[in-house]
């Protein structure tokens, strides 16, 4: 029945690999590399006498076009191996930038401590309190649509959770022995920050970028439902779900094709930072 | 679907009340019983729709020659007509055009007492969504038409109405009008016996101080009445005189609602008693319905007003709620939660294949696009400054296609920019006949043309799609052009932006060219709303006088931009309506030879109806909302769907 | 205690602040109401005569000054597009979204509270792996779009619930169950570990040691331990009412705050923008101070100095 929550790690490390979130992420990696390789049409070319084409496995579908096509004519397919790479590169991007920010304000503040923590706490908890989503919103409505614009929104988004997570972390390490011998032997706080402390927040901050980053997906699909997107012609797959919606009774697969492959997505980040949380970090998984 | 009790206690208490109430003659059947007006002869259980009493409806005679107007009368306007107002109202100018028949076609009866005790009692509720309220305010002063025409319409009525079946302007507060010779005064003669809500007959004073409200400083509706300084001029307590300070040939009809909300009166006793933000929040207005009640960001409500002049509403309520997510609209109505739904061609499938019927008000819209700056000195070489590029841009556009498919075949190849087929002044035919040739798909001349240009293999083009309020198909529409472009070789880049960025950027000129600082060299999609009045919309766009400057601006004054001006000026100031159809003909003619603003296609409002709650109706062309036609939208019972 | 308090109080001045000054520079960035309430070939004379009887001609910095000014004494302004006192506006909505709200939330727990105790019982195994998948799948679908398809299901297909708006007691049911969704996720993930975490530690197994069975020292041991940090996580998201129904409250044609702040954007209808931004901030603010302090009088091993 219920056994005490410490499982032995297996040493046969390569049975408890995280398998099926693995090749799901693989496919949408090796597809958004290779996307113009492998696309069967022109993911921009419109054919307005196709439109809504069902898949082929419904009636009057065809092989032509495997997953139906859009309102404008366009292949469902290509534009979901081009939309791996946008939407990859929207939600690495933002990922990068946010995740960056946050791990240095949350090293600087957890570490420096006293004005810059509280400089950088007020700011967090500004963010904070705002409404995200309308954050993100005013974002991308004052610069108006695009791929940039929606990674800077993103960025808005994500950075306050990082920096905190990350200066609670700095704060645990912080008296660590290893830490107090370095200023004790006078290393500058920069050495300091890059050599002792990031190191050990690092777990920390891989988990936690793996379970955002479905997060991040969502809410490039939300933003376009809002109609601050991406460009309407731009393939991401949450701007493929969003306009889809309007046709979720007449020609549900608009919509439905993309919304399958987010959800595989994000259930795969999620298992994968689940796992690798159980692998690198037992702390966090309080959290 | 969620009211059959509420629906059957009505139906039953409507009988008991109309077999209680009604005098000796009364018949308690449900259908219809005779009308005021004599023997009706339309279908039995058609309501009296305004168009179905006797033939002469009023149909606002185009460039025809009216039959009041004199052979023998001064027929050019005389320089000086009447320098100070003359206290006399039958001083020197003449009526030179009467656009309403003659006053002996008036269909309704001048006594309102007796004869509007209506046999057909209204009942039950006409539920409509919209997606947007606007301001959700009630005073007409403090919005322009647009979102507010859903909710105010109802309440109030239009010194000049619109016919319902054409889109062309027909009476309303006022019976009939004249613009006398001097170019400058309108005369209207207002219906007598119509009544406010609250009971106060509406007068011509109500009239004049309507206009003196538009003027004041909070308003921000009537921007042509502050613009020609219009004063009033009350004859008597039904005949009232409204004066621009310069020849506007189109005033007369901007107090129409064909073409906007500055013609709407309101009940001057009532707003000098209460003030005027109690008179937004308990509106009084004489149009069919009354309100009742409106909740910020939820729903409005009006009663149904059995007094009205013209229609009197089959249903007892009139609901209009907000829902602005289109799904949610779409599966409201098919759940029966509602009558009516707004709802874009993007649901004309759904629509269609769910069994609910669907309401066309055509002509409401061109989607149209812009060429910015060509006389920009930096874009002054460029491909767009060539005409013929320009053309050959016009011809790579499959605009059937995009009727068909875009619109779901509901929209229409255009006419001339701002031109539709309910246009005022214009040679429909020959404009039909344009239409035919300039708006067709020929790939084979755009190309020769682009190499006659120099550009036989294309060029970059920068084209920002927009969608203004109210018509997200534009965008659609805007990505479809962009593929035609693609496909005919040029390099498009296609750059999303919304209204609310785009619009102020139409304003933002240079310095030294007066050119858009941004848009210029590139072109961007824009609308022209369905309106009768013919130039009004493309004299905006391209005189230099405007924020648009198309043409050219004062700073860069191009020989075409001089050359437009000549030619609105003179179409304006055409006071006789022959010569000014003439003239307009011309101006339209020079204005796409220049191929600088093209229509893509001639857009519509869509609404989706579902039959087991409303019965069948047609929509106003050129307006996109119902409000005018929704006292006449029968129930079920009274008309149901072929 | 109190100094804490304060010290918060003040903090979250601060904080205020900031949102504040955002919101209005960043508001104005995205352009002018004028666009959207004048018709799209207005003169520039009308857009001059507009801009003035908005008072929007007036200095950024004095329209910063006034606005701060009067928000000291309670008035946020006027709105531009209603033109009606913004708190009257706010006021109006915001018990539709309150409302909204506990169900929302009830709906959360009812998924979230068998899936994480199911889960944590028998971790590693199926029901725990099922149970996680359930919660990521409700996290990982786009909520419009859930909400769209539910409309269809439950109102059109089936005719089950009212498709939209607000009523009886039946128009809850969609929208909230559209938020409790994406709120479950989180919350089952969160009881499953923290549940975990009880488990191992020394007083639940002292208990079992006991001989107690297992079912009491489930649910008199464990879950009461393990559900503080659920709730903390409740009240973060109840905190986040006002964003996290932004979209359902635009699907449902929920007449909340959610959807009038996402009207405020669009319409670029500043004074109501930022009136509705620092409310919700404030809203927030209060709600986290309250958790922190009543996770104090609950947990006696924190406090706050």
């Amino acid at each position: 029945m219920v056994t005490g929550h410490e499982r032995p790690v297996s040493r046969h490390t390569l049975r408890n690999l995280p398998w099926v979130p693995m090749l799901i992420m693989g496919a949408v990696v090796f597809l958004a590399i290779f996307a113009p390789w492998v696309v069967p049409h022109d993911p921009e070319a419109q054919s307005l006498p196709d439109r809504r084409m069902p898949p082929f496995w419904v009636e009057s579908g065809s092989f032509r076009h495997v997953l139906g096509t859009d309102s404008l004519g366009r292949d469902i397919l290509s534009r979901m191996f081009y939309g791996a790479r946008i939407t990859a590169l929207v939600a690495a991007g933002a990922l990068m930038l946010g995740g960056g920010i946050g791990l240095t304000l949350g090293i600087l503040a957890g570490y420096l401590g006293g004005k810059v923590d509280a400089l950088v706490m007020r700011a967090v908890d500004a963010t904070m309190s705002f409404p995200t989503i309308l954050f993100a919103l005013v974002m991308a409505v004052a610069l108006g649509p695009g791929l940039l614009t929606i990674i800077v929104a993103l960025v808005v988004i994500v950075w306050a959770s990082y920096a905190r997570i990350m200066r609670a972390d700095v704060l645990s390490v912080r008296h660590r022995d290893h830490v107090i011998a370095a200023t004790a032997i006078g290393c500058s706080h920069f050495r300091i920050m890059v050599v002792h402390i990031l190191p050990m927040v690092l777990n920390t901050f891989l988990v936690v970028l793996s379970l955002n980053a479905g997060q991040l997906i969502l809410t490039e699909a939300t933003l376009s439902f809002l109609g601050a997107g991406v460009p309407p012609d731009t393939p991401t797959w949450g701007a493929m779900v969003a306009d889809g919606r309007r046709y979720v009774a007449t020609a549900w697969w608009i919509s439905v094709v993309p919304g399958i492959a987010i959800t595989l997505v994000v259930l795969a980040l999620n298992l994968f930072g689940d796992w690798l949380r159980d692998r690198l970090d037992p702390r966090l998984r309080g959290r | 679907m969620r009211y059959p009790k509420l629906a059957v206690a009505l139906f039953l208490g409507a009988i008991t009340l109309a077999a209680m109430s009604c005098g000796p003659a009364a018949t308690p059947t449900p259908t219809l019983a005779p009308t005021p007006t004599p023997a009706p002869t339309a279908t039995p259980t058609v309501p009296p729709a305004p168009t179905a009493t006797p033939t002469a409806t009023p149909i606002l005679p185009t460039p025809t020659p009216t039959p009041t107007l004199k052979p023998g009368e001064p027929p050019k306007p005389t320089p000086t007509p009447t320098p100070t107002s003359p206290p006399v109202p039958t001083a020197t100018p003449q009526p030179i055009a009467t656009p309403t028949a003659t006053p002996t076609a008036r269909p309704i009866p001048t006594a309102t007492a007796t004869p509007t005790q209506v046999a057909v009692r209204p009942k039950g509720e006409l539920k409509q969504a919209i997606q947007s309220f606007g301001h959700q305010h009630f005073d007409p002063v403090r919005e322009e038409r647009g979102n507010s025409s859903h909710y105010q319409a109802p309440i109030y009525d239009s010194l000049i109405g619109s016919n319902v079946d054409t889109g062309q302007m027909a009476p309303g507060i006022a019976e009939r009008w004249e613009f006398l010779s001097d170019g400058l005064t309108w005369r209207f003669y207002v219906r007598k016996g119509m009544k406010w809500h609250n009971g106060d007959p509406v007068t011509a004073n109500d009239v004049a101080f309507s206009m003196e409200r538009f003027k004041e400083k909070g308003a921000i509706a009537g921007g042509d009445i502050r613009q020609y300084q219009v004063k009033s001029n009350v004859i008597d307590e039904y005949t009232v005189e409204l004066k621009t300070n310069v020849v506007y040939t189109y005033f007369g009809s901007t107090m129409s609602r064909s073409v906007g909300d500055q013609g709407t009166i309101m009940p001057k006793k009532y707003i000098e008693a209460v003030g005027a933000d109690k008179f937004a929040q308990e509106p009084v207005g004489n149009g069919p319905w009354k309100f009742k009640k409106s909740v910020s960001g939820v729903m409005v409500q009006f009663d149904a007003w059995d007094q009205h002049w013209l229609a009197r509403p089959n249903y007892e309520l009139y609901t209009l709620v907000l829902i602005p997510e289109e799904s949610t609209r779409m599966a409201a109505l098919r759940t029966g939660a509602l009558g009516i739904a707004m709802i874009e061609p993007d649901s004309i499938s759904e629509t269609r294949s769910s069994g609910m019927r669907l309401i066309t008000n055509r002509g409401t819209m061109q989607s149209t696009y812009y060429i910015w700056g060509t006389y920009d000195p930096r874009y002054k070489d460029g491909p767009l400054a060539n005409v013929k590029v320009r053309e050959a841009l016009s011809l790579a556009i499959n605009r059937p296609e995009i009727v068909k498919y875009v619109m779901e075949g509901e929209g229409a190849i255009p006419l001339p920019y701002g031109v539709f087929r309910y246009s005022l002044d214009i040679d429909l035919a020959k404009w039909e006949k344009w239409s035919q040739q300039a708006m067709g798909y020929d790939p084979a001349r755009a190309k020769q043309l682009m190499a006659e240009a120099g550009y036989p293999n294309g060029f970059k083009l920068c084209y920002y799609n927009l969608a203004l309020p109210g018509t997200s198909f534009q965008i659609r529409v805007g990505e479809a052009t962009a593929g035609y472009w693609k496909a005919a070789g040029i390099d498009v880049d296609l750059r999303a932006i919304e209204w609310g960025l785009f619009s102020p950027m139409r304003r933002e000129h240079d310095a030294s060219s007066g050119a858009q600082k941004v848009l210029s060299g590139c072109i961007s999609n824009m609308r022209s709303a369905g309106r009768p009045t013919t130039l009004t919309r493309s004299h905006d766009a391209l005189t230099f006088t405007g924020s648009e400057r198309v043409a050219g601006s004062p700073e860069t004054m191009t020989a075409e931009a001089k050359e437009i001006d000549r030619l609105y000026k003179a179409a304006f100031a055409a006071i006789d309506p022959q010569e000014r159809a003439r003239k307009t003909d011309a101006a339209l003619e020079y204005m796409n030879s220049l191929w600088l603003i093209a229509p893509v296609v001639e857009g519509a409002n869509f609404w989706a109806v579902n039959p087991k709650l409303v019965g069948e109706f047609k929509g106003i062309p050129g307006r996109g909302e119902l409000a005018d036609i929704s006292p006449l939208i029968p129930r079920p019972d009274q008309k149901a769907w072929k | 205690m109190q100094r804490y308090i304060m010290r918060r109080a003040l903090q979250g001045v601060v904080t205020l602040f900031a949102v504040t000054l955002f919101i209005f520079f960043f508001g104005r960035l995205i352009g002018n109401p004028l666009d959207l309430m004048l018709p799209d070939d207005a003169t520039p004379e009308e857009f001059q005569h507009a801009t003035e009887a908005l008072g929007l001609d007036k200095p950024i910095h004095q329209q910063l000054y006034m606005f701060y000014v009067a928000a000291l004494r309670g008035d946020l302004g006027r709105s531009v597009r209603y033109n009606r006192p913004v708190t009257q506006i706010f006021m109006e909505r915001f018990p539709n979204t309150l409302r909204l709200a506990p169900v929302s939330m009830a709906i959360a727990f009812a998924l979230a509270i068998p899936l994480g105790v199911l889960a944590a019982f028998f971790r590693g195994r199926l029901p725990d792996r099922l149970a996680t998948l359930g919660a990521v799948l409700g996290m990982a679908i786009p909520h419009f779009w859930l909400g769209i398809v539910l409309i269809y299901l439950f109102a059109v297909t089936w005719d089950l619930l009212p498709p939209s708006g607000m009523g009886g007691p039946s128009h809850y049911v969609l929208p909230a169950a559209t938020i409790g969704t994406g709120y479950a996720a989180g919350l089952m993930r969160l009881l499953r570990s923290s549940m975990l975490e009880v488990m191992g530690s020394d007083y639940v197994r002292t208990a079992r040691s006991k001989g107690l069975k297992n079912s009491t020292v489930l649910l008199r041991h464990t879950m009461r331990n393990a559900v503080i940090p659920v709730f903390t996580l409740a009240g973060v998201l109840l905190a986040h009412a006002i964003a996290g129904a932004l979209v359902t409250e635009t699907v449902f044609a929920w007449p909340g705050v959610g959807r009038l702040t996402y009207e405020a954007v669009i319409n670029r209808d500043y004074p109501l923008l930022q009136g509705v931004v620092m409310i919700a901030a404030i809203f927030v603010l209060v709600i986290n101070l309250g958790v922190d302090v009543l996770y104090a009088y609950i947990d006696p091993r924190i406090r706050y100095t």
